[in-house]
């Protein structure tokens, strides 16, 4: 997932510790959506006939 | 942009929302200038919206092989609220319609929270307003008062007034409160009627929440402005 922005840097107005803490809960949500797209795409293959299987996921990269 | 204490809880309130946490975690940052929040809150949405990810941009071209109510099955039984609302703005809108027309009332109101409108204007346009209507009325009753006050800016003209026509006095300030687009304002008071804003500067004193109602009618114009001061001296006269 390379051609996504880079991730934000916290309001200057922060602290450092709670620049931190915001960094830290940013990156957690971004790794929770990327988590939840490969665990989508993996059970879209499930109903995917099983012979096709191998061609679909060839298609989507997963 | 203002920064008053309204306007960072509001933002901060947006923020968790986007984060995925409570709003109490990040009382942290209430400190913080609201335009900060926000620039922060935009680059954050970027971060987590814009470039499609390979296998998302991947799967919204594979879509266009699939009929589009096999495509809403997999989309309520396999791929989930969250990343429905990302392929609502990478798949094509006719397309991304007429799924959402044969997904269900719920799922439709779980991936409206997860959806950025602003990338999904196109899809938002083609849905019809008593559609509209019925997501707004769930998302009410989940107190989803963040997600709706994103959707104001996106909204059309007649599914702003069937939603305004749909909504109690109280739901529209609760929306208002914590809205992007507040340009809107101006247009949503002007579907309402007398006795609805005369309703709604009541219901805020009886609510306690009079400034904050008080805060949000600045953003008004001076026709809508007028009119507002007007019924509240006809109140307490």
């Amino acid at each position: 997932m390379t051609d996504r922005p880079p991730m934000p840097t916290p309001p200057p107005s922060l602290s450092p510790d709670d620049a931190e803490r915001l960094d830290a809960l940013a990156r957690a949500a971004v790794r929770r959506q990327i988590e939840a797209a490969q665990q989508g795409m993996e059970e879209t293959l499930n109903h995917v006939p099983r012979l096709l299987r191998g061609p679909v996921r060839k298609v989507l990269g997963v | 942009m203002s920064d008053h204490r309204f306007d960072r809880e509001a933002e901060v309130a947006k923020l968790a929302r986007l984060l995925g946490v409570a709003e109490d975690e990040l009382a942290f940052a209430l400190d913080v200038p609201t335009a900060e929040l926000a620039a922060y809150r935009d680059a954050l949405t970027a971060r987590l919206f814009d470039g499609s990810g390979g296998a998302l941009k991947r799967a919204a071209d594979a879509s266009r092989l699939m009929p589009t109510k096999v495509l809403a099955a997999v989309a309520q039984f396999a791929l989930g609220p969250l990343i429905c609302a990302r392929l609502a703005g990478i798949i094509d809108p006719e397309r991304a319609a007429g799924i959402a027309e044969a997904l269900k009332d719920d799922y439709l109101a779980d991936v409206a929270v997860e959806m950025d409108p602003r990338r999904a204007t196109a899809v938002i346009a083609l849905i019809p307003g008593e559609r509209i209507v019925s997501i707004n009325r769930i998302l009410c009753e989940r107190r989803e008062w963040v997600p709706m006050g994103r959707f104001v800016a996106a909204l059309g003209d007649e599914q702003l007034r069937r939603c305004v026509d749909a909504l109690t006095d109280e739901e529209l300030l609760r929306i208002g409160y914590v809205m992007d687009g507040v340009e809107r304002l101006d247009d949503i008071y002007a579907m309402l009627s007398d006795d609805r804003i005369r309703h709604a500067v009541t219901w805020s004193r009886e609510a306690g929440v009079a400034d904050r109602t008080a805060h949000l009618q600045r953003h008004l114009g001076p026709e809508q402005t007028a009119r507002v001061e007007r019924i509240t001296a006809e109140l307490d006269g």
